[in-house]
């Protein structure tokens, strides 16, 4: 039996399933999406939900919130992350396994499980309070739930194993006789470190970043329940406009400018990556 | 390994070159490392004088890269002393040391400019931005480099690269500067001319260097003295020739060139030479200086060209057949059986107009000359 050419895949073939699949329930449903955020209220193509969004101070307000709290997060996570990622590169083979699930335990568990979690720890007889009023740190205990803050420091612990991880990959691929020829040259560690690690971990640093950013001001879940309607953003006000208020066309058009910011973002790091991957090779 | 007189690998420093520094000298004492239970290096000692080019020779595994990571400090060995200029270094850092290293892939740092690779060293050491300039033209114009400054790492060739190399572990004025396997990764032609500018750029320098490699070639051909190592030790210690036509331990006459070795048994020693019976048929006279192991069943080992071939039996002369010929350029291989599981391998200068043995022949070896030979005891 002649088996027909379709089912005789070329490499191109082999992706099919899943461009279909994306064209179906991502790039179509996008298409209506960008479509509905141009309907005025008659009916009528305009760019009126558009141009609602950004006469508002407050929607300005929530943009810039959004924005903020994705560089906080993003350069909380870069802090916090690269030493892990160092500590893990120069871990013994025989630790590395349990380091690895150490650093992916927070993706194992659903992401409502650790916000409950952080509600639990940053609430007003939380852990966070009680542990610094019993070393007398503070007198009276500090608002953490319900507060940018609040949301900053969960996101963070959130989304740290994706700053991690492409960093763990970055180093992973430098050359360890790099480190030699810097240290026989003369080079001390820092120097080692600021002149030779840290430059060519740059590719790794950039995805981290990128992740961090792109998942954090997109979250939904965590800046609801931690946030909990006291503070706002993007997501949070396109379920509100979307979904409780019913206004489609302007939930939409909130939808495209978060993309649109998270895309200048992206294409701002891609090109100060660009230089930075070239000399890896 | 055809040529047995090598040529010498001295070259002159010429006297328009730049005023070398002076060479500084390496000893250890003693030095021994365990990897665990596992003994890499023992009893090691090693005298290098000022501006001395040495190799380590040996085939992988026998703890050459052990040793040059100890030199280097990157290694702690377990017990022993390293002195440069008879200063104890063993408690200094790597980048206290001094040491200069070429790596086999170069190492330069790829997000750097060939100008910066080579300043590295300079400004780590906090030199003055004048100086750093002026010394890296200086390095460059060296290894003929001055119109790449600007280029990566990725966009020069493999010899470019390894300038760079050199030039960059050059610029800090190292003690001493260590090569490990530089030549490698490089083409056969390349590699040779490589091998001659290194050597002249380090003459010129006057900085006391040591290869490591697995290439004899490499090794005859570049170094003053050269160090025949093996599972952890060094076999012998001394120029390329004495390596060469004095083997002190049997695996020194096998690894470098070639050796046919035959068991044999002293029968007889008189003031002027010993009487050596060769296993399987012949018997050889041999100089009364040749050292001979205090065990009377001996291995003698013979290299290919130390053999004279002749027609009529001798007094003292193996017999064989002529089994192969292979004509090999500038000389003839032969494989000549001198016993029934016994084959020796022959060369001979191929000289025109002389027909070569034929096959099946019945020949009769005889030794170049009485101490065309060198003796090891059977026992291995």
């Amino acid at each position: 039996m002649k088996i027909p050419k379709l089912f005789a895949p070329r490499e191109s073939q082999l992706a099919l399933p899943l461009a279909i699949f994306l064209h179906l329930f991502y790039v179509a449903p996008l298409i209506v999406l960008l479509a509905s955020s141009f309907q005025s209220r008659e009916g009528g193509v305009s760019l009126g939900q558009y141009l609602q969004f950004f006469q508002d101070a407050v929607n300005l307000k929530v943009l810039a919130d959004t924005f903020w709290l994705g560089v906080q997060v993003t350069i909380g996570c870069l802090i916090l992350g690269y030493p892990v990622a160092y500590l893990y590169h120069y871990t013994p083979a025989k630790w590395k396994g349990i380091l690895t699930f150490l650093i992916l335990l927070p993706l194992l568990t659903s992401s409502v499980v650790r916000t409950f979690g952080w509600v639990v720890i940053l609430g007003r007889q939380g852990l966070m309070n009680s542990f610094l009023q019993s070393f007398g740190l503070i007198e009276e205990p500090i608002r953490l739930l319900f507060t940018h803050k609040g949301v900053m420091i969960a996101m963070t612990q959130i989304w740290l194993p994706l700053m991690i991880l492409p960093i763990i990959a970055s180093l992973a691929q430098i050359d360890p006789r790099l480190a030699a020829a810097s240290a026989s040259l003369g080079g001390g560690a820092w120097r080692t470190f600021w002149q030779i690690t840290l430059p060519l971990t740059l590719p790794g640093i950039i995805s981290g970043c990128l992740l961090v950013f792109a998942l954090t001001v997109s979250s939904f879940v965590t800046p609801s329940i931690i946030g909990g309607g006291q503070v706002m953003y993007m997501p949070t006000l396109i379920y509100q406009q979307g979904v409780v208020l019913l206004n489609r066309p302007f939930a939409a058009a909130i939808s495209a400018i978060l993309l649109v910011m998270v895309l200048i973002v992206v294409f701002a790091f891609s090109a100060l990556g660009q230089r930075s991957r070239e000399y890896v090779r | 390994m055809e040529s047995v007189e090598q040529i010498s690998p001295l070259i002159a420093p010429s006297a328009t070159q730049a005023i070398p520094h002076v060479g500084h000298s390496l000893a250890l004492e003693q030095i021994m490392h365990r990897f665990g239970a596992m003994v890499a290096l023992q009893n090691i000692n090693l005298n290098i004088k000022p501006g001395e080019f040495v190799s380590l020779l040996g085939p992988s595994g026998c703890g050459k890269t052990t040793l040059l990571r100890i030199i280097s400090g990157f290694l702690t060995p377990t017990s022993g002393q390293i002195r440069i200029d008879g200063q104890p270094v063993s408690a200094l850092p790597p980048n206290q040391r001094g040491v200069g290293i070429v790596f086999q892939n170069y190492a330069l740092f790829p997000h750097m400019s060939v100008w910066d690779n080579i300043a590295y060293g300079l400004r780590a050491k906090g030199t003055a931005r004048g100086r750093v300039s002026n010394k890296v033209g200086e390095m460059l114009e060296l290894v003929q480099l001055g119109h790449l400054a600007k280029r990566y790492p990725s966009e020069l060739s493999g010899g470019q690269q390894q300038r760079v190399a050199i030039a960059r572990a050059l610029a800090v004025e190292p003690k001493l500067m260590l090569l490990d396997e530089p030549f490698s990764a490089l083409d056969k032609n390349l590699r040779l001319d490589m091998q001659i500018e290194i050597r002249r750029l380090l003459t010129e320098q006057g900085v006391t260097a040591i290869l490591v490699t697995h290439d004899q070639e490499e090794a005859m051909s570049m170094s003053d003295r050269i160090a025949v190592m093996s599972q952890g030790e060094i076999h012998q210690f001394g120029s390329p020739s004495q390596i060469y036509d004095q083997p002190s331990t049997l695996f020194v006459s096998t690894f470098v060139g070639t050796c046919n070795l035959l068991p044999a048994q002293v029968i007889e020693q008189d003031s002027a030479s010993h009487l050596i019976q060769v296993l399987g048929g012949g018997r050889l006279l041999l100089a009364k200086d040749i050292s001979l192991p205090s065990d009377r069943h001996i291995l003698i080992a013979v290299r290919p060209e130390n053999f004279r071939v002749q027609s009529e039996p001798s007094s003292h002369c193996i017999p064989g057949t002529v089994e192969i010929c292979l004509p090999l350029g500038a000389v003839m291989t032969y494989e000549i059986r001198i016993a029934p599981d016994t084959k020796v391998k022959v060369t001979q200068p191929r000289i025109p107009g002389v027909a070569p043995l034929a096959l099946g022949e019945t020949i009769y070896l005889e030794l170049a000359s009485s101490r065309a030979c060198s003796l090891f005891p059977a026992n291995r």
